[in-house]
């Protein structure tokens, strides 16, 4: 009997001490894909885009800024998204596809999506690398970048 | 498994024995027949689900055990079910049940109260459907509500369990496990990965990856029926 007690007591410490830190600043999923744009022959390497559209979306704010890079909002009910960027002279596209995992990074955290296996189906630049293929700010700060 | 999942596994394993290791310096046995032909079974409540619901809002969960003894053997079965409904800044839900069959083989069979300590073995299966529900803030298209569920999930792992049955009055008993849960496999979910597996626990380790590994207490309010006189095997002569 003594030891069924201590047996007992050492699974309420076992479950103490299992007890886990939860932290969720850490959470490393965000909604959105990050592109970096690398003008070719270009020293300041920036780019005024006339207007970003989302196909089923619209207009992304910001869109008339020069910028160097750009973030990419991900719908989370389709698994693509087809971005059109338009300049004074000519118009670029850009289809991702991706697949989305949603899931509880802590108890104590809101939920949160994964999006994983980015890829394009299409696009009209000079040249895109894929260089993180998840949306994972620890891991991947950059997802692609676009070579004008 | 790595290595220090693995040694703590041995390091609590041997901690655990000790105190049977020092009982076990005897000078001389007597051979005795085994008996093989069953002489009682133990059905049993787990206390430790009745409680967890009692105290845990979010949980309702109602666990049993059989076993049936051959000569040192038991052959035990488990089942229970759980219902989970997590509230927090989103709702999850899982309903389930749980299996799991093995043997356990007895440590100590001369015990005179034929209290126990056993090693055992289960097979562990378990069928679900989940179901989270949130609302995701996005500076581009606003707040969704988005909901996933998926239905019929499986998944079936191994445990290695320690127990130990204490005779408290005439045919009561009290039992105590400690399980090492491996080698869980999942099917594929329909639409996320589960957070919590009846009968495993939680599947998803906070902030990595799901949990490949996990450890288990359970208590057991059991009665005896014995149905036929079994001889306690003569303790070893010194």
């Amino acid at each position: 009997m003594r030891f069924w007690l201590f047996f007992l007591s050492f699974g309420f410490c076992l479950f103490e001490s299992c007890n886990e830190i939860e932290d969720c600043t850490l959470d490393p999923y965000g909604n959105y894909a990050v592109a970096t744009f690398d003008v070719l022959n270009d020293e300041v390497q920036i780019i005024a885009f006339d207007s970003i559209i989302l196909e089923g979306f619209g207009r992304l704010p910001g869109d008339q800024d020069t910028l160097i890079g750009l973030l990419l909002p991900l719908p989370v009910e389709n698994t693509e998204a087809v971005f059109h960027y338009y300049t004074d002279s000519s118009l670029y596209s850009l289809a991702i596809t991706y697949k989305v995992q949603p899931l509880i990074y802590a108890l104590s955290c809101e939920a949160a999506i994964r999006f994983y296996d980015l890829d394009t189906s299409y696009h009209s630049f000079d040249s895109l690398v894929i260089v993180g293929s998840e949306v994972h700010f620890d891991y991947v700060p950059i997802n692609f970048e676009i070579y004008l | 498994m790595s290595l220090s999942i693995l040694k703590s596994i041995y390091n609590i394993l041997f901690l655990t024995l000790l105190p049977f290791i020092g009982m076990s310096q005897i000078a001389d046995t007597v051979r005795i027949k085994p008996d093989w032909n069953p002489s009682r079974l133990h059905v049993g409540i787990e206390g430790s689900r009745l409680i967890g619901t009692a105290i845990k809002g979010y949980k309702r969960s109602l666990g049993g055990m059989v076993d049936l003894d051959f000569h040192r053997f038991l052959l035990a079965f488990e089942g229970g079910a759980e219902e989970i409904n997590r509230l927090k800044t989103y709702e999850y839900t899982n309903q389930g049940t749980f299996f799991k069959w093995g043997l356990d083989y007895n440590l100590i069979p001369h015990n005179k109260y034929r209290n126990m300590v056993s090693l055992g073995l289960r097979y562990a299966k378990s069928r679900f459907s989940d179901q989270l529900t949130f609302a995701e803030e996005n500076p581009w298209f606003g707040t969704q509500t988005l909901q996933f569920s998926n239905k019929d999930v499986s998944a079936h792992w191994t445990e290695i369990l320690l127990r130990l049955n204490v005779h408290v009055w005439k045919n009561v008993l009290l039992g105590a496990v400690l399980r090492i849960e491996l080698m869980k496999n999942v099917s594929a979910p329909d639409q996320f990965i589960p957070f919590d597996i009846p009968g495993w626990g939680r599947n998803w380790k906070s902030g990595t990856d799901d949990k490949t590994a996990n450890m288990g207490f359970s208590y057991y309010l059991i009665y005896n029926f014995s149905f036929r006189k079994k001889e306690i095997p003569l303790k070893k002569i010194k």
